[in-house]
C-alpha cells in the first residue's frame, strides 16, 4: 500500500480526477451497447456527472494552491517544479 | 468512431490516474490538460450526439413494451392506415419512422420531443402506464408535420378533395382543418383494431 502522504496533494487530486473521468467514460461506453431510453438515462445521470466531477476536480486542482504534505511537514506552494519540490514552504 | 475515441480518452485518463507524477514536467501538464479537460468534454459531447441520434431510431421508440402495438401497426396490410402506408412504401425512412412524423418541425422541435421522451420514461417506470389503445397525443396532430413533406407535392396539390371548398386549403394550412379529421385521413395507428387486421410480411 503506497504511502499517500508522500504524494503531493495536487497529484492526488489529479489521480481522483483521472479515475472519475475514466469511470464516467466507461459508463458512457457501456450505454452505447444498448439502444433503449434507459441507456440514455444511464449516460445522462451516471456517466455525465462522473465525467463532469472529474473535470471539475481537475480544474479545482489548477486554481487552488496545492497544500502538500511531505512527511509531516505541511507545505503550501504556488506550484510544483520539475523535480517535484515546492517553490515556497511554510512550517506546519 | 465515437466508441474508439472514447476508448482512447479512457486509456489516457487511466494513465493520468495511475501516473499523476507525469505532470511534473511541461509535456505532462499539457497531456493532463488535454486528457482531463479537453478530450473528456469532446467525448461527452460526442456521446450526447450519439445518444440523440439513437433516440430518433424506430428501434429506440419501440424498445418500450407499451409501444409494441404501434410498431405492429406499421405492418398492417391496409393502405388506409396512414403510418403503415408511409412506412411500407418508404415515404418515411423506416429506421426513423416514428421520429419523422412525431417531431415538431419547429426551431426547438427536437428538444421538445426529447423532453416529452423523458416524461415517457418517467411514466413508464414511476407512473401508471396506459393501455396502448388509450395512449393519446399530448396535443392534436399538427398539419405542419404532414405539410413538411406534402406541401407542394403534385399528388397533394391536385387532389380534388383538398380544394373541395374554396377555403379548404387555407383551413388545412392554418391547421384549422386537421389532416386526420373524420372522413379525411382518419385511420392512423388505430391499435385497438389490430386484432382483426392482416399484416404485411415483407420488410422485416
Amino acid at each position: 500500500m503506497p504511502d499517500t502522504t508522500q504524494v503531493p496533494l495536487v497529484e492526488r487530486r489529479l489521480r481522483w480526477a483521472g479515475f472519475l473521468i475514466a469511470l464516467g467514460l466507461i459508463v458512457q461506453l457501456m450505454t452505447f451497447i444498448w439502444i433503449h431510453p434507459l441507456a440514455f438515462i444511464g449516460f445522462a445521470v451516471v456517466g455525465c456527472p462522473l465525467t463532469g466531477a472529474g473535470i471539475l476536480l481537475f480544474l479545482y486542482s489548477l486554481v487552488l494552491p496545492p497544500t502538500i504534505a511531505f512527511g509531516g511537514l505541511k507545505e503550501i506552494t504556488g506550484g510544483v517544479n520539475a523535480r517535484g519540490s515546492s517553490s515556497r514552504s511554510l512550517p506546519g | 468512431m465515437e466508441v474508439v475515441f472514447v476508448g482512447i480518452v479512457v486509456a489516457l485518463a487511466i494513465l493520468m490516474a495511475t501516473r499523476p507524477e507525469l505532470t511534473r514536467v511541461r509535456g505532462g501538464k499539457i497531456l493532463a490538460f488535454l486528457t482531463l479537460f479537453i478530450l473528456p468534454v469532446v467525448a461527452v459531447a460526442l456521446g450526447y450526439s450519439e445518444h440523440m441520434e439513437r433516440a430518433t431510431s424506430t428501434q429506440f421508440c419501440l424498445s418500450c413494451h407499451v409501444m409494441n402495438d404501434f410498431g405492429r401497426s406499421l405492418y398492417v396490410d391496409d393502405p388506409s392506415y396512414i403510418p403503415a402506408k408511409h412506412f411500407q412504401n418508404n415515404l418515411v425512412p423506416r429506421e426513423h419512422a416514428c421520429y419523422t412524423c412525431h417531431t415538431d418541425y419547429t426551431m426547438f422541435g427536437t428538444v421538445h420531443a426529447k423532453f416529452r421522451g423523458l416524461r415517457h420514461i418517467y411514466v413508464q417506470y414511476f407512473g401508471k402506464v396506459p393501455a396502448p389503445a388509450e395512449i393519446k397525443l399530448y396535443s392534436p396532430f399538427n398539419n405542419r408535420e404532414c405539410l413538411h413533406c406534402h406541401a407542394g407535392m403534385r399528388a397533394f396539390e391536385e387532389e380534388p378533395k383538398h380544394s373541395k371548398a374554396p377555403d379548404t386549403r387555407s383551413l388545412i394550412n392554418s391547421n384549422q382543418l386537421s389532416c386526420t379529421s373524420s372522413h379525411c385521413h382518419d385511420t392512423v395507428h388505430d391499435v385497438g383494431t389490430l386484432s382483426s387486421a392482416t399484416f404485411w410480411k415483407g420488410g422485416q
